[in-house]
């Protein structure tokens, strides 16, 4: 029934086809391109998601306060310092690094600036490192002696003042106490993939006995080999809830944490899809409304290939053919301009640091076209019915 | 012995207006032999493309049975009297209802597709046709190229590829010039003559009813007068 020859004459029934017909087409192209789009720049998102992970390492735990991911962090203070010591003499775990934050008023000259503190044990440099924080672009790193000495971002060295730049050696007040910058960091930095630039960085003893931050608020775990991060994880939340006298922890491993961001993703992915999917509906109206406008005028044409011999079947079938093809048309212009935008998007992203990566996939370009084809014939078997049943004497007297 | 073509059976046809009946035909019975040239003629209204449309099958009758080849067309479903249509019957329209966007050449290799000939021997069949009706060199153009005589010999062409036993023919010069008329009235007449072709044609021309062998009149739907001319 769709054989290459009514493909054939389908298309040259739409090659002259009149113009306005077309841009009904509209509401399929957009609905494809949404969906592509959206596909394409989630499927970004989770591979940018996963390097920021892989380079926080899958060897590594993550506590945190409380029993839901990321809510109750600022508020609770679950966390014990002696917490430390109490992860580090599980077999299998090779370094702890707690983090010591809270927030602070810095103060250059007269300018005021918010600034996020973070002490964490000179000691753990390395590890913290390998996680992507602390990569070094000038002078040096914190050291454990060290007392009134910070590190902050390049970029924050470069946006926090409106005409200056803050440099190496320069002091800054912070609660009333002078600290020197001694280190700045690259803007690669892993932080400032999330986004936050006022971080300064201070040493653990100079959080606890200067601004009286006694407990770390989050504490990441190394263990020896990526295999042991489950097992390990699970020792944590036993040895803590017992310590701790309750369940006030949370224990993710990288893995867990990677599983839990991608299923988020998925609902919102799942959300999104949704919505583009009526843009898919008006496009089959719109292509509905085509075919039933070409039938009508086609009506006489219709009556004189039923006179000379073609079936209510050959009829259907050129008109389900057109439909099909309209829908490829609108599905494959669909795809080009979803990545289009998905390509702008993420150069947009690209310009506020954010790495989103668009791989155009076979199975996104595939799904693509073949849902606007089926929603094409779908919304093409009503049209084509109509022109198949038609009585040819009628129609060959339509006016 | 004469071999019947079509034939019509006390047909009926009538039309239900809501309130008021209209009856097209009352009991029209008609043999159509193989050869025979017919010219249905009669006023306006009298029923002649009922005739025409319930004869060659693209209209099925309210009462009574059509024959075609001496098969009942009430035994077959739509699917199966539109294969028999188009193998039998080749149809030529006064406004040619040629399509638009085909050359000359893919018209007439419309009803080949239709009746499953293969690609090849479709246009190669065209062909031939196009140039016996004398448009050979015209075989790309498009019916808007066409003067209206030539597109009414691109219908006839088209009428002629699946090579019917019956030309039906309604008002064919109806919409072209007195020149291009005759010139297709002569090719129709020719199709009958040299080819052995069954042609039956509606017209409200005297002049043009008259290159028939028999004229049917109709009146009311009902037949009237068949009256030999002629030219038989």
């Amino acid at each position: 029934m769709f054989d290459l020859e009514t493909i054939k004459f389908a298309f040259t029934n739409l090659k002259r086809q009149r113009l306005r017909s077309y841009l009904t087409l509209l509401g399929m192209v957009i609905g494809i391109a949404a969906i592509v789009a959206l596909l394409t720049m989630s499927n970004g998102l989770s591979i940018a998601i996963e390097e920021m992970f892989e380079g926080l390492g899958l060897d590594t735990i993550t506590v945190q306060p409380g029993q839901q991911m990321g809510l109750s962090q600022a508020v609770s203070k679950s966390i014990e310092d002696e917490d430390i010591d109490i992860i580090s003499n599980i077999v299998g775990v090779e370094a702890v690094a707690g983090f010591y934050e809270g927030a602070a008023i810095a103060k250059y000259r007269d300018r005021e600036l918010s600034a996020f503190l973070i002490g964490y044990d000179p000691a753990q440099t390395e590890f913290i490192q390998q996680m992507g924080y602390l990569s070094l672009g000038s002078g040096r790193m914190l050291e454990s002696s060290d007392l009134y000495s910070i590190l902050i971002s390049e970029n924050f060295a470069k946006t926090a003042l409106e005409n200056k730049e803050l440099t190496l050696k320069q002091k800054i007040e912070i609660n009333g106490m002078n600290f020197r910058i001694v280190g700045l960091l690259e803007d690669s930095d892993m932080a400032s993939g999330f986004g936050i630039i006022n971080m300064v960085w201070i040493t653990k003893n100079a959080a606890q006995t200067l601004f009286d931050i006694d407990e770390p608020v989050e504490l990441m775990v190394k263990v020896t080999d990526e295999s042991l991060a489950e097992p390990v994880a699970e020792e944590i939340e036993e040895r803590l809830e017992r310590a701790h006298g309750e369940k006030d922890v949370m224990v993710m491993t990288t893995g867990s944490l990677l599983e839990s961001f991608n299923s988020v993703l998925g609902i919102m992915q799942a959300v999104l899809i949704m919505i583009a999917f009526i843009s898919v509906i008006v496009g089959a109206i719109g292509i509905m409304n085509t075919m039933l406008m070409a039938v009508l005028d086609r009506t006489r044409e219709i009556g004189a290939m039923k006179a000379i011999g073609a079936t209510n079947s050959t009829i259907l079938s050129i008109f389900v053919t057109e439909a099909a093809l309209l829908g490829l048309a609108g599905g494959t212009a669909g795809v080009i301009l979803g990545y289009i935008v998905a390509l702008g998007i993420s150069a947009v992203a690209g310009s506020f640091n954010f790495n989103l990566p668009i791989v155009p996939d076979p199975f996104v370009i595939l799904f693509g076209i073949l849902l606007s084809v089926i929603v094409g014939i779908l919304s093409g078997i009503f049209p084509a019915r109509r022109a198949a049943l038609m009585d040819p004497v009628e129609a060959l007297r339509c006016e | 012995m004469t071999q019947t073509v079509l034939e019509a059976k006390d047909v009926y046809k009538i039309y239900d207006m809501g309130k008021v009946q209209v009856h097209a035909l009352s009991g029209v019975s008609l043999k159509i032999n193989k050869g025979d040239y017919i010219s249905i003629m009669g006023p306006s209204g009298s029923g002649k493309t009922t005739l025409l449309d319930v004869l060659s099958a693209l209209l099925r009758p309210t009462k009574g049975e059509i024959l075609i080849s001496g098969k009942p067309i009430s035994k077959m479903d739509d699917n199966e009297l539109a294969r028999v249509r188009g193998k039998t019957i080749g149809f030529v329209f006064q406004t040619f209802n040629l399509i638009q966007r085909m050359t000359a050449l893919e018209n007439v290799m419309l009803p080949l597709w239709f009746q499953g000939v293969k690609p090849a021997g479709r246009e190669e069949r065209a062909g031939k046709i196009l140039e016996r009706v004398g448009l050979g060199d015209r075989v790309t153009h498009r019916p808007t190229e066409l003067s209206g005589g030539q597109r009414q010999r691109v219908a006839i062409a088209r009428a002629l590829a699946v090579d019917p036993d019956v030309i039906v023919a309604d008002e064919p010069t109806g919409n072209l010039d007195s020149v291009s008329g005759d010139q297709i009235l002569k090719l129709i007449d020719d199709l009958n003559k040299k080819e052995g072709k069954t042609v039956l044609m509606v017209t409200h021309e005297k002049s043009i009813g008259k290159h028939a062998h028999r004229i049917i009149h109709l009146k009311d739907g009902k037949i009237v007068k068949n009256e030999k001319t002629r030219r038989n």
